[in-house]
């Protein structure tokens, strides 16, 4: 018999649009289930920039979306500390841009309150030794990074704790609904293939670049533009703050650190399919000469990889021509009630990371207007657990980067840890470059036998270093059967899968090193351990 | 002045290099860091990643049918070589045998050590894994074996190689330890306390990873067959594997040993040519620059991996001597005195990367003795 579940409200998509909704729901105590057909974040919201906006991007533009980004801005630096390094970012002119736009963007700044302070040259040339010595003004903006993986897993987490439901790796395959009214959704498992109905008089339609597909489910118009942009990824971090390039925003000017790395980019092109993340060298070497502008090193160092994400762009009037870059970044919160006659469907796109929860927390206020509750948003001062530990895992026999890796990842699953790591194999380092430890990956693998390279990354960070998987992922895998985590054909599927997804990543910046690495990896696959003969049987 | 000036030092330019010298040639060897022989598995493949026969082989890469001769004495010349060397290979190109990998899947090659034994049809294995090592996990690997061998019975067994066991180790660290006696015999006893444990039956082939001793192979390979009366194999992988580092070493110290003269941590930065004819090299070393002269050269630096060759936006590049490449890093119109060994000779050599031990060894024989009719280019007289 077909499964069936019933809630108050289903939210259709686990970026972090549909991921914050389910925690404001949660907290306000309101029943809620969340499909999303891969893992969280299988979309935009793990192939965006991870740069926590001040605002000033947008300041002349877009200012209403400037000031919301400021406020969100300051919110989140206060209530997810865990996923945010508050880096400060630099706004750099350099000769050939527009003063007349430097003198908007002050007055700008000013007007809505953003904190913008010119600083000497001298010093951010000392402070930041890779920005151009051509720089003809700097300023210091409260600009800060978001690791949107965390931010995604603790969020989630949030909402599970508080009671909501979540059901990765399943597809909503159709909008129920009765006379005007939705009453729920058919959901598909994307691994088993079983279907399953959810009945909830209330469906979030937070699916962003697919947000069309599931307007058409119910049949309702729907406009979006999805904006494709690309980010290469640099084998180390050479800045220590955001480096913003001050002009109109265009492609190629802004210079994210995350972690030990940096991310540049990005571009923006206009795609029709959502799930199209292509990469393309051409664009990637315009982009790259632009970067040169603030970054003149740029062409010497090593890129290990790149990705793409969409964009989802509301348009309000179906029709006119765009180039993504024209249509506000503002977020579109539709009650297709009002608008369209079909009572308890909610669409909620556009944005940005940066508003996230500003976005749920008005989406889930007209969820509580419809439901007629007077539930009150709390999540501006509701804080998620920091990811510092205190405790200095004494009681594991830890290599000392691997126990400052988690020092500073753990958070509040440190008892977990310090129970797991008493084994002598679990506090074994399996990634090197990133220093994640087999007591990690074990906690990232779901109970349920599925092996996923890609899920345990975004929850560990193994494998994203300049190496690429191409030593731990083998072990992983291996570890997993070892452990009866995993059977031989699914480990063996997940590492090929696992290195055919780095491999594409890789092979648009393959140059020099990374090239090498790139052959390396496939060598040590194909070659030295065989599996070149698993392609050739299957083909067959 | 030499007579023979090897650029690299992977399986080709050792090769070279020692084949040239015990020619009576003054040869110099040109080294910066490491081969990648390092990483390999130190087995010889012929179609690196895929079956196929000595004339498939012969076909893919540019031979002529008439070379078949010298493809063998170029093979038999190795194999002597490696007994001299104390590290005998066996195996025949002309009948490549399946061998077990560290993931437990079976890959076939052409010329492997002693270490290494074919994998049978049938019988009773067993996979022995050593905790510390994660490179190497016997139980996925026992199971791939399953796969690939259905009519075998396939075990798995995992034991600690350390008296105190914390540390990671690679195979090699591992092979380190098995070099000492009481090391082997502590392993031997834990081994039949597992299988007694476990109550698995006598065996008649163990599957080891590549780690049997580094410079005492010899010792642990007879200790663990007699002790455990059985074919025992090393199962080569993840890098690095003992078996190619054994052969690595051992051609180095060959090398020096017949009078090669090593330039270590020195890389070739450009070549003097003139009326295309290379003159001499120049070199860089850690504090000074200086010119190498000599009659002939081998060119052994390597592909994109080895770093003879670089990726670049506008294209492939050859890093050494600065040569005109076409689209796959060949060099077109390569100066007379040059000869191409391994996989120097451009990206149409390499499957999956790599060109396989046996084109290299055979490029390598090509490049001191010539071939009969020759594609490559031999050095004649
Ligand atoms: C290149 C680029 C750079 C960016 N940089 C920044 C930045 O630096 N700072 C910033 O603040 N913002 C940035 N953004 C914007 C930000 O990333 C997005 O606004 C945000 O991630 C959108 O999140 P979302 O949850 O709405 O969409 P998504 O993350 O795409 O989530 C939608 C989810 O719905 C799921 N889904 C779709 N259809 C179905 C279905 N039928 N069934 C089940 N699930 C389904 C998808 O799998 C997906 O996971 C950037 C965007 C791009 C493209
Ligand atoms: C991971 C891996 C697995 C392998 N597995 C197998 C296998 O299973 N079976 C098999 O048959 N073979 C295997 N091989 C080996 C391979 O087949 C070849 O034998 C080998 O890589 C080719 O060797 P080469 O001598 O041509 O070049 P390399 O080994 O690449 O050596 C060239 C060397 O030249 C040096 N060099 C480059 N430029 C300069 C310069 N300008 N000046 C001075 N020195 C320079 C570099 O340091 C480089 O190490 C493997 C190799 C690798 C890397």
């Amino acid at each position: 018999m077909k499964k069936a579940l019933e809630t108050e409200v289903a939210v259709i998509g686990g970026g972090v649009t549909g991921t914050g909704i389910l925690r404001d729901l949660a907290l306000r105590g309101i029943k809620a289930v969340l499909v999303e057909q891969g893992d969280l974040g299988h979309g935009t919201s793990t192939r965006n920039h991870g740069l926590l906006h001040s605002g000033c991007r947008y300041a002349v533009r877009d200012p209403e979306a400037a000031v919301e980004s400021y406020q969100e801005n300051l919110i989140l630096k206060r209530t997810i500390p865990g996923s945010i390094e508050q880096t400060g970012g630099l706004f750099v002119k350099v000769p050939g841009d527009d003063d007349a736009y430097v003198r908007r963007w002050l007055d700008s700044c000013g007007k809505l309150g953003i904190p913008v302070g010119e600083i000497p040259l001298e010093q951010a040339f000392r402070e930041e030794p890779y920005l151009t010595k051509e720089a003809q003004a700097v300023y210091q903006v409260p600009d800060g990074t978001i690791d949107d993986f965390t931010l995604l897993i603790d969020v989630a987490a949030d909402a599970v704790a508080h009671g909501a439901a979540l059901l990765t790796y399943h597809e909503v395959t159709g909008i129920m609904t009765e006379q005007n009214h939705v009453s729920g959704i058919h959901v598909r498992d994307t691994r088993n293939g079983e279907e399953q109905d959810i009945y909830a008089p209330i469906v979030i339609n937070a699916a962003g670049p697919w947000g069309m597909n599931i307007a058409k489910m119910a049949g309702v118009p729907l406009r979006i533009i999805n904006n494709k942009g690309m980010l290469v990824v640099f084998s180390h971090r050479f800045n220590k703050r955001v480096i913003n390039r001050l002009r109109m925003p265009g492609d190629g000017d802004i210079f994210v650190p995350a972690h030990d790395v940096t991310i540049f980019g990005t571009t923006g092109k206009n795609t029709d399919d959502p799930n199209d993340f292509s990469l393309n060298r051409e664009e990637m070497e315009q982009m790259l000469t632009t970067g040169a502008d603030l970054i003149p090193e740029i062409h010497q160092m090593r890129l290990i990889r790149a990705y793409s994400g969409s964009r989802p762009l509301y348009q309000k009037t179906a029709g006119k021509g765009s180039s993504g870059r024209d249509v506000t970044r503002g977020m579109a919160l539709l009650d297709h009630g009002e608008r369209d006659g079909l009572d308890g469907l909610i669409t909620i796109t556009g944005g940005k990371l940066t508003t996230f929860r500003l976005m749920a927390e008005r989406t889930v206020d007209l969820v509580c207007k419809k439901l007629g509750s007077d539930a009150q948003c709390t999540t501006r001062e509701a804080a998620l657990p920091s990811r510092k530990s205190t405790d200095s895992f004494s009681g594991a026999n830890l290599a000392p980067a691997a126990r400052h890796k988690l020092m500073n990842w753990a958070g509040v699953r440190t008892p977990e840890f310090e129970t797991s790591l008493k084994d002598r194999e679990a506090a074994n380092v399996v990634c090197e470059c990133e220093q994640v430890t087999w007591a990690e990956i074990d906690a990232a693998i779901p109970g349920d036998g599925h092996l996923d390279l890609g899920d345990i990354r975004r929850r560990t960070r193994l494998g994203m270093g300049p190496c690429q998987g191409t030593f731990c992922n083998f072990r992983t895998a291996a570890l997993a059967v070892e452990h009866g985590k995993a059977g031989t054909r699914e480990a063996d599927c997940a590492l090929m899968r696992g290195v055919k997804e780095r491999r594409k990543g890789m092979g648009v910046v393959a140059t020099g090193e990374t090239a090498k690495q790139l052959q390396l990896m496939q060598t040590i696959y194909q070659v030295s351990l065989g599996f070149g003969n698993e392609e050739e049987k299957q083909h067959v | 002045m030499y007579d023979v000036v090897v650029i690299g030092q992977g399986l080709s330019g050792m090769l070279a290099a020692i084949w040239a010298r015990g020619e009576g040639k003054r040869t110099a060897m040109i080294m910066s860091g490491a081969g990648k022989i390092m990483q390999s598995t130190g087995v010889l493949d012929l179609i690196p990643g895929s079956r196929g026969t000595l004339d498939e082989w012969m076909k893919q890469y540019p031979f002529h049918s008439e070379n078949k001769a010298d493809v063998l004495q170029a093979v038999a010349k190795f194999k002597a070589l490696t007994r001299e060397l104390g590290y005998p290979y066996n195996g025949d190109v002309r009948e490549p045998v399946p061998v077990v990998t560290g993931s437990g899947h079976i890959k076939e090659t052409a010329l492997y050590p002693d270490t290494v034994t074919p994998v049978p049809d049938r019988g009773h294995a067993v996979v022995v894994g050593f905790q510390e090592l994660p490179d190497f996990q016997p139980l996925f690997i026992s199971k791939n074996l399953q796969k690939e061998r259905p009519l075998m019975t396939v075990d798995a067994i995992r034991i600690p190689l350390g008296e105190d066991s914390q540390r990671v180790l690679t195979q090699l660290d591992a092979a380190r330890l098995l070099d000492q006696k009481e090391v082997r015999a502590r392993c031997l006893r834990r081994i039949s306390g597992q299988l007694a444990d476990k109550g698995i039956s006598q065996a008649d082939f163990f599957v080891f990873p590549s780690s049997l001793g580094n410079e005492a192979w010899a010792q642990t390979l007879k200790q663990f067959s007699e002790g455990l009366g059985a074919r025992v194999t090393e199962a080569p992988g993840m890098p690095p594997n003992a078996t190619a580092i054994r052969l690595n070493d051992r051609l180095k110290l060959k090398a020096i040993r017949s009078g090669v003269r090593l330039y270590a941590d020195t890389t070739v930065t450009g070549a003097d040519i003139e009326k295309n004819h290379i003159r001499s090299v120049r070199v860089r070393m850690a504090n000074r620059a200086t010119d190498v002269a000599g009659r002939q050269f081998v060119l052994a630096t390597g592909g994109i991996l080895g770093g003879g060759l670089e990726v670049t936006p506008d294209g492939i590049r050859e890093t050494a001597l600065h040569l005109n490449t076409d689209g796959d890093g060949r060099p077109m119109n390569p100066p007379d005195n040059l000869f191409l060994a391994g996989a120097s000779g451009g990206r149409q050599l390499t499957r999956h990367g790599i060109v396989g031990g046996v084109y290299s060894l055979v490029s390598s024989y090509a490049s001191v003795f010539g071939l009969r009719k020759t594609v490559a280019g031999g050095m004649a007289k």
